[in-house]
């Protein structure tokens, strides 16, 4: 069964080799494929400390690769794991205590929890079980600030500065970097104004909020003298009742979001907002900055996957289906790492 | 007609806040007001094995999360949940459902209509639901036991130990009938609890509300009615104090009740304890308070 899985993977890596090489303005654009790995390929005992460490995640494994393909540690995930390029906390359901490990398997500390830790921009954020309550906590385990809702969180988003976090109640907080809460404000263009997504831009000028039922926005928000203050909106055909993609790219270029069966990709300053078909969901967004283009991974709730690479004005430069159980993405620089099932895939995007 | 329009409006009141329960085989583990970690329960917990989940009355579906849902990578301690928007901007959730039972594809349900079937997803020791009733216009989590009909419950509350406590000096128990203290401002902690009647094994559960008595005057009613936030903690709202505040020891059920000014002479303290369903039991001491 492995057999034939690496097979599929291999074919894969191959089309994308030999059919993707479009004009992007005027010169040739190339994938190549670089190398792949098994996850449950050896621990690598010659490696370079000096290179970058990527962390991934495939079914109930998780662990880091180097940018040259080898495998530098890997564990299973108890219950759930969160990653930095750095750092993993792998922690069980029931749990009052998280240890924090860092990317060579050396116990940094042992935090006392009730939660559940959650790694973003290099942040460490505890949500409660009843997902009503946020925290950041440093590695030493102080609080740095907390906040309770009277209704559940929804979605997050975090820069090096400021925290931005939305609640089924339609309550939205914004964390300054003096790690003081405020709320942001309550959409208020729906009845109902559930917060689905919301996403800061990392130079904290932009702030991003999907909410309502019914209708249901896409909210742009943009900081003026400390208070942010909406300069767009976008009406969706259909109202998803989920959370969702929302995020800016580190360049605060484009503002993207996922809704059904669509990408959306606004660029702020031409504002333009383009949209690009996806299957059902989108579930992982790659920015290559290089490039200016976005991979796009989708699913239609099942096992197929469609990876798009696309510029922000939505012209395709590779569009695949194929069924997986499982993907991964990330990417580093030029260089693209896709997982399919039990492998992981290199490829660098060029053009010449 | 005063009488008349305080009866309509109870009437109605009543109406709107009629739920029906949202399993068939009930077992009530876990109530209101209990201490999970450093933060209250704001709900109550529902055992009873893997059976349907239905809404508890007409409403719309406002958010639902599925277990490992690709397109969101916020842990969550509720496992797969969903959120129910009824009249009066009343919400209830339904958490821990079993992974793939949501029914992520309804917009509108009806009272007592399926919503998932309960789970173990989350952070769950075994097979629950977690059901939880947000009061929208008046910013409060509500006591689902409050809205729901009334269940078969004849266990008493239970009253172990009572302490008194001045200031940072170690508590005193007040272990006999009669007891001597100094006159003070004192915390009265006590250890209280209720007992789950559908549970083959002791365990313990919230009790509904706490009344101190001092010579037969009330001086303090907490009731486990609802929850607000006050500074951005979770507080209960007959006493403002939040979970860590509240509980002196989360595994032995030792509360802090509340403050009693004890000046000199002979005070009769009784602590009065309920649960839901009108269970009642009283403890007293005699206290003689001198200078």
């Amino acid at each position: 069964m492995r057999k034939k899985r690496k097979k599929i993977g291999l074919l894969f890596v191959l089309i994308v080799y030999i059919f993707i090489s479009p004009e992007k303005e005027g010169k040739i654009f190339r994938i190549l494929p670089q190398w792949i790995i098994d996850k449950n390929d050896d621990i690598a005992a010659d490696i370079n400390k000096e290179d970058a460490y990527i962390p991934f995640k495939m079914g109930n494994i998780f662990g880091y690769f180097t940018e040259k393909g080898k495998v530098t540690l890997r564990d299973k995930i108890f219950y759930g794991v969160t990653q930095t390029d750095d750092y993993f906390i792998n922690y069980s359901s029931i749990t009052d205590q998280l240890v924090i490990i860092d990317n060579n398997g050396e116990f940094v500390n042992s935090v006392s929890t009730t939660g559940y830790p959650y790694f973003h921009s290099d942040r460490l954020f505890m949500i409660s079980t009843n997902r009503k309550k946020i925290s950041e906590i440093n590695l030493e385990g102080d609080v740095l600030w907390e906040n309770e809702n009277l209704s559940e969180l929804t979605s997050l988003d975090a820069n090096g500065e400021n925290v931005i976090a939305g609640y089924v109640n339609g309550d939205v907080i914004i964390v300054n970097p003096e790690n003081k809460v405020e709320k942001m404000f309550k959409p208020d263009l729906s009845r109902i104004n559930t917060v689905y997504s919301t996403g800061i831009s990392d130079n904290s000028e932009y702030a991003a909020v999907i909410s309502g039922v019914e209708p249901q926005y896409m909210l742009l928000f943009r900081k003026n003298h400390d208070k942010y203050t909406r300069i767009f909106s976008y009406q969706f055909v259909s109202s998803l009742r989920h959370s969702r993609i929302t995020d800016f790219t580190h360049d605060n270029k484009y503002l993207y979001f996922g809704s059904q069966n669509t990408f959306y990709c606004y660029d702020i300053e031409k504002r333009k907002l383009n949209k690009i078909p996806v299957d059902d969901r989108l579930i992982k967004v790659s920015y290559i900055k290089e490039h200016d283009l976005f991979c796009l991974i989708s699913n239609d709730a099942g096992e197929e996957y469609r990876v798009s690479i696309s510029s922000p004005d939505g012209r395709m430069f590779y569009d695949s289906s194929f069924s997986a159980e499982r993907i991964y993405m990330k990417n580093y620089g030029e260089n693209l790492y896709i997982g399919v099932d039990d492998e992981i895939y290199s490829v660098k995007l060029s053009t010449e | 007609m005063k009488k008349i329009i305080f009866y309509l409006l109870v009437f109605n009141a009543v109406l709107v806040y009629s739920l029906q329960w949202p399993v068939e085989n009930l077992v009530v583990a876990s109530t209101f007001g209990e201490k999970r970690g450093d933060y209250y329960l704001s709900g109550i917990d529902i055992g009873g094995g893997e059976q349907d989940v239905v809404s508890v009355s007409e409403g719309r579906v406002v958010y639902y999360h599925e277990e490992d849902s690709p397109v969101s990578d916020i842990p969550s301690g509720l496992g797969s949940f969903i959120v129910i928007e009824h009249e009066r901007s009343l919400k209830t959730s339904y958490a821990h459902l079993k992974k793939g039972s949501v029914a992520k594809n309804r917009q509108n349900v009806n009272r007592g209509e399926k919503i998932g079937v309960i789970g173990d997803t989350g952070a769950s020791s075994g097979k629950r639901l977690h059901f939880e009733v947000i009061d929208g216009e008046l910013n409060q989590i509500v006591n689902p036991l409050k809205l729901l009909s009334e269940r078969n419950d004849k266990s008493k509350p239970v009253i172990k130990d009572i302490y008194l406590k001045l200031g940072d000096a170690d508590k005193k128990a007040l272990s006999g009938r009669r007891e001597k203290v100094k006159t003070g401002n004192y915390s009265l902690i006590a250890q209280v609890y209720d007992i789950c009647e559908a549970s083959d094994y002791f365990r313990p559960t919230a009790p509904y509300s706490i009344s101190v008595y001092l010579n037969g005057e009330e001086v303090i009613e907490v009731s486990y009615d609802s929850l607000v936030i006050e500074n951005g903690s979770m507080v209960l709202s007959s006493n403002s104090l939040s979970a860590d505040e509240y509980y002196i020891s989360e595994d032995d059920w030792t509360v802090k009740i509340g403050e009693i000014n004890l000046v000199p002479g002979t005070i009769r303290l009784e602590i009065s304890v309920k649960d839901f369903a009108g269970n009642e039991t009283t403890r007293y001491r005699l206290l003689t308070v001198y200078r």
